[in-house]
């Protein structure tokens, strides 16, 4: 019992420090505007999708849903489709392979009438494509754990380099135009040392890059919600 | 007795030494006319109770159980493609597996898990006669992040393979040149 105290006392001060520290992370956001936008909550209803055309990646649901709650925060009362929801009510259009990848292609598909009432239906004023993906692009330093009877423990340092590159396209579903995009960049190292107990700073790049792509696709939307 | 015991032990032994996934899932009804002809479905014991199995060495053997899954998909794109199915059905549709692929993020050093489905679908009079053979081939994969275990990841995987195939099928039916020819010289659907 005596010698675990030390160690809890280790591990709690190693979360604290764990949650207090991150690793550092930077993001670069662009924005491009073909057409005026502006949306009403109170009517109107946005989708955000994810591309997943492509085998070299998969866009990650959880970054869409946080780019969802993102936009949300921002426009109060906006009423965003979740994307499953979506992509059922008009399956087989807007499956991997199926998916329009041009404002052309979507108007091929809104030219039957099932689906562009299934689209009317749901109130949706534009669909917000997003493409992309957080990766690990380096990594270095060593880190060994050893289990024994009575005995664990980590000791060693490493660091590693996310990198997350998104561009959601919008488009505004009764003009069937493509009236902007808007990309973002984001770049961080984490750091985990170990002593006993391994402390991750993490760079929380994905975050990032969510926070800001959100509130952007938000201020491009109704330009007044800008700070 | 003895032999009612080893053959549990023998089972037992099968189960603890393998991998098995059970693949389920929902599929929406596609948002397509529905084509004016009776089509009944023919899936025989091979296909509604097809199991994919893949020894592997000094891993545990991989079972993936997709018959009622695939069988649901064709089930249900019968029903809502055509306008019924009965004796008097003017087509029959049979779909056969023909190749079932997997990959997990381990053994691939991705961060998703993939499915591939390749299928031989024929469309034949109830005479038996061939009207149309037609390979489609589905590809799901899901990433690691989504999902909390390796049986969720695998039904998702494949259930996105399913849609695809669902999808393919769905948008390309009136579209394959022999079943278009049949399509213009028996039915009596206007274009």
């Amino acid at each position: 019992m005596k010698t675990a105290a030390p160690f809890l006392l280790w591990l709690i001060v190693a979360c604290v420090v764990s949650g207090v520290l991150s690793g550092c992370a930077t993001v670069k956001v662009d924005q491009l505007r073909h057409e005026v936008t502006s949306i009403d909550p109170d009517k109107d209803t946005i989708v955000i999708l994810g591309r997943h055309h492509s085998p070299e990646y998969e866009t990650e649901p959880g970054l869409i849903s946080c780019v969802g709650d993102k936009v949300s925060k921002k426009i109060n009362g906006l009423n965003i489709i979740e994307a499953q929801t979506f992509t059922d009510s008009l399956y087989p259009w807007f499956e991997p392979r199926t998916a329009p990848l041009t404002v052309e292609k979507f108007q091929q598909i809104l030219d039957q009438p099932m689906v562009a009432n299934a689209i009317s239906e749901q109130h949706i004023k534009y669909i917000v494509w997003i493409e992309g993906a957080t990766e690990k692009i380096s990594g270095s330093g060593s880190l060994t754990c050893t289990v024994a009877p009575g005995l664990a423990g980590c000791f060693g340092f490493g660091v590693w380099e996310d990198e997350s590159n998104y561009e959601a396209s919008i488009w505004d579903y009764q003009q069937t135009k493509d009236v902007g995009s808007i990309s973002t960049d984001a770049k961080g190292t984490s750091y985990m040392p170990a002593v006993v107990v391994p402390v991750p700073l993490l760079a929380r790049v994905q975050a990032n890059a969510c926070d800001n792509m959100g509130k952007q696709i938000a201020t491009f939307l109704q330009p007044e919600t800008s700070e | 007795m003895a032999k009612g015991i080893s053959v549990i032990l023998t089972l037992f032994l099968l189960v603890a030494c393998s991998s098995k996934y059970v693949v389920q899932g929902e599929y929406p009804v596609p948002l397509v006319p529905s084509i004016p002809i009776k089509m009944n479905l023919i899936a025989d014991e091979a296909f509604t109770d097809y199991v994919f199995s893949e020894k592997r060495v000094g891993q545990q053997d991989v079972l993936i159980e997709l018959g009622e899954a695939q069988t649901a998909l064709f089930k249900s794109l019968s029903d809502s493609l055509f306008t019924g199915s009965d004796d008097s059905a003017q087509l029959n549709i049979i779909p056969k597996i023909t190749r079932f692929q997997y990959a997990f993020p381990r053994e691939s050093q991705s961060q998703v898990y993939e499915v591939w489905l390749r299928y031989n679908i024929a469309i034949e009079e109830p005479d038996g006669k061939l009207i149309a053979s037609w390979v489609l081939t589905g590809y799901g994969k899901t990433p690691t992040a989504l999902l909390k275990t390796r049986t969720e990841a695998v039904n998702a995987a494949a259930i996105v393979a399913l849609r695809d195939i669902g999808a393919q099928l769905s948008i390309g039916f009136k579209r394959q040149p022999d079943i278009a020819l049949w399509l213009a010289s028996n039915s009596e659907e206007e274009e």
